[in-house]
């Protein structure tokens, strides 16, 4: 009779604790598949065993009850156990499937641990609520001390400088460290506001990839600012370099016109030229005429590289075939200024068809004050600056002044030099 | 008479340009600039037949996109692009701008009355290549065009994903040309190649 009750109590509390896990009535849903479930399949495979053992006649003294229920056909005593069994498994991939997939204490507390940063949260006062397993790790990097308040924690972060563990670096504007296995953490304090309630946060984030990439774009840059200087200087030198060249050949070639010149020249003298006649009298003239014009106008180049500005600009106007009326004082050294007036008089030109072009400037506030304008008519109400116009602006505010284009009836340019740039 | 604009930042090299205008029958001085952007000005108020353009002026004012603005307002002056530079992009560009021809500035006299006598009969005159330069211990010739357009970037200072972008190829790609190029000029890395094509005025960054 005991088998009897023992066996229908296991039956009942199979089937109860399952119905009862299915319906999520009692909480203790997790313990019952991982410890009550596989119990059960044991005991029900033992009771297969005396079923075998009944049938077989190893125990004499049963009674009628027992017999009776030991004597049931064997595949229904299979067929229950089984059917018992498979209701566990399902059940054991039910509750692991709630498991993963609902939030509770213990999931939140494996996500944190699962995570790559150091997390700590603690209470207004310090009293640390959380942290995970990274964080921990990190503490003990930093001190031996065991840390229960996390103000002090932070306290001892902001102070740390270097050990043999971790040394501080100049990284972000957090606290930053590199550690011994050359991996870089920035630690982040912020705080959390509950409805009536604040937290600390103290996050510690593994920013070696961003470590690396910036120490090598520091690289990158003091080489490339070590390049950019030279490149800067050969840029500068093209022009020169390209004149050089050029005027080196030309001179050679001026040089041998000279040679030309004067070799003809003293044949003439000494008489080993019979037929001076006008042809070669001519010839011989305007071999002399171009090696002096070729003289000149080398020696106006290097007056014109000292103190060209004025003196070109009208000269320009002049070629151009527009009328440059100046008055006032001029930044005549400040190449920016020149430029300006250069650019108004193409555009006067070009857009206005502009026959004069004046310009007023006189000193004020430590600056000048140039105003350009023409006698051309505007085509439109706006302009749109276009290159040249964009580059003086910038380069008058690059010096600190300013610019202001106006379009009353042609285009006017006012502009303000701070200083002279000499 | 077919009237000539000298556009040329040299004042010896206007000189000589003027020298050879002067003793020819068939051509007359219309002026001379030494900045390329007076130049469109000048041919509205002033009649031109033909220009001998520098590419590099003063102010580093460039010769060619003038060229180009000229041909858009006054298709039928005839422009000779002269240079001393041997930037290979150049002669594309000319050509992209409706250049007539191109000139390599030379010593003497009859080269270029030649390319101005047959640009005014409607030929258009443009050297078969560039003048060689050595960059490291490659030549000019050597690289390829693509290598070329990627050694132009790289000069005007773009990374990498920049030069990728422009000339629509992959990173892997740009690495691949510029790799090769460093291996022809015998350079361990890109910035010695690019400062030497700079010197050497293969590349002219931002022309």
């Amino acid at each position: 009779m005991k088998h009897e009750i023992i066996m229908a109590t296991a039956y009942f509390t199979v089937l109860f604790l399952s119905l009862a896990s299915a319906v999520r009535w009692l909480r203790m849903r997790h313990l019952f598949p991982m410890f009550f479930a596989p119990i059960f399949v044991c005991y029900t495979l033992y009771e297969l065993v005396i079923c075998y053992q009944v049938k077989f006649g190893v125990f004499d003294n049963l009674d009628r009850y027992t017999q009776a229920w030991y004597n049931l056909p064997i595949w229904l005593h299979e067929g229950i156990l089984l059917l018992e069994d498979v209701f566990c498994f399902i059940l054991v991939r039910r509750e692991r499937y709630v498991r993963r997939h609902s939030i509770n204490v213990n999931s939140v507390a494996d996500a944190l641990n699962n995570v790559d940063c150091g997390l700590m949260y603690s209470e207004w006062d310090g009293t640390i609520v959380l942290i995970n397993h990274k964080m921990w790790q990190l503490a003990r990097i930093f001190s031996d001390v065991q840390y229960y308040n996390a103000l002090d924690f932070w306290r001892m972060i902001i102070s740390f400088n270097e050990s043999d563990e971790a040394k501080r670096i100049d990284f972000t504007s957090w606290p930053a460290f590199l550690l011994k296995d050359n991996t870089v953490w920035s630690f982040e304090r912020s705080i959390l506001s509950d409805a009536d309630k604040r937290y600390l946060e103290i996050v510690a984030r593994d920013v070696t990839d961003l470590y690396n990439k910036r120490v090598n774009v520091e690289e990158e840059i003091t080489e490339l600012s070590s390049v950019q200087g030279r490149l800067q200087d050969v840029l500068k030198n093209i022009s020169t370099t390209g004149n050089d060249e050029e005027l080196l050949a030309y001179k050679v070639h001026i040089h041998d016109r000279l040679g030309n010149a004067i070799l003809r020249t003293r044949q003439i003298l000494r008489g080993s030229v019979q037929n001076f006649e006008e042809p070669a009298r001519e010839s011989i003239l305007g071999l002399w005429s171009n090696t002096i014009k070729a003289f000149k106008n080398n020696r106006l180049e290097v007056e014109q590289n000292k103190e060209g500005s004025l003196a070109a600009l009208y000269s320009q106007a002049e070629t151009l075939g527009i009328e440059l009326f100046m008055f006032g004082d001029f930044p005549v050294y400040n190449e920016v200024a020149i430029r300006a007036v250069r650019e108004a008089m193409y555009n006067s030109i070009r857009h206005a068809y502009a026959n004069s072009l004046t310009v007023e400037s006189y000193k004020e506030d430590g600056g000048y004050r140039v105003h350009i304008y023409d006698d051309g008519k505007a085509h439109t109400d706006t302009v749109v600056e276009g290159g040249g116009l964009k580059s003086i602006r910038r380069a008058v505010e690059e010096q600190g002044g300013t610019m202001r284009v106006a379009v009353p009836d042609g285009v006017e340019l006012y502009i303000f030099f701070k200083e002279e740039a000499k | 008479m077919t009237r000539v604009l000298i556009v040329d930042d040299s004042v010896t090299v206007r000189t000589l340009f003027e020298s050879i205008i002067e003793g020819s029958d068939v051509y007359s001085l219309a002026g001379t600039l030494e900045n390329a952007k007076a130049a469109l000005p000048f041919c509205m108020r002033s009649p031109v037949d033909l220009i001998l353009m520098d590419v590099y002026t003063k102010d580093r004012e460039n010769g060619l996109e003038a060229a180009r603005e000229i041909k858009k307002e006054f298709p039928d002056i005839k422009i000779i692009i002269s240079t001393s530079l041997p930037e290979e992009s150049f002669l594309e560009k000319a050509k992209a701008a409706g250049c007539e021809s191109f000139w390599y500035k030379e010593v003497g006299e009859l080269g270029l009355l030649d390319v101005m006598n047959r640009t005014m009969r409607g030929e258009s005159v443009y050297p078969d290549t560039t003048p060689t330069v050595s960059v490291g211990l490659a030549k000019s010739v050597e690289f390829t065009p693509m290598e070329m357009k990627v050694l132009r970037e790289l000069c005007n200072g773009k990374l990498n994903k920049d030069i990728a972008k422009e000339l629509c190829m992959s990173e892997n790609t740009v690495k691949f040309h510029i790799n090769n190029m460093l291996q022809k000029a015998g350079y361990s890395n890109r910035y010695q190649l690019a400062i030497d094509a700079v010197e050497q005025k293969l590349i002219v960054p931002g022309f």
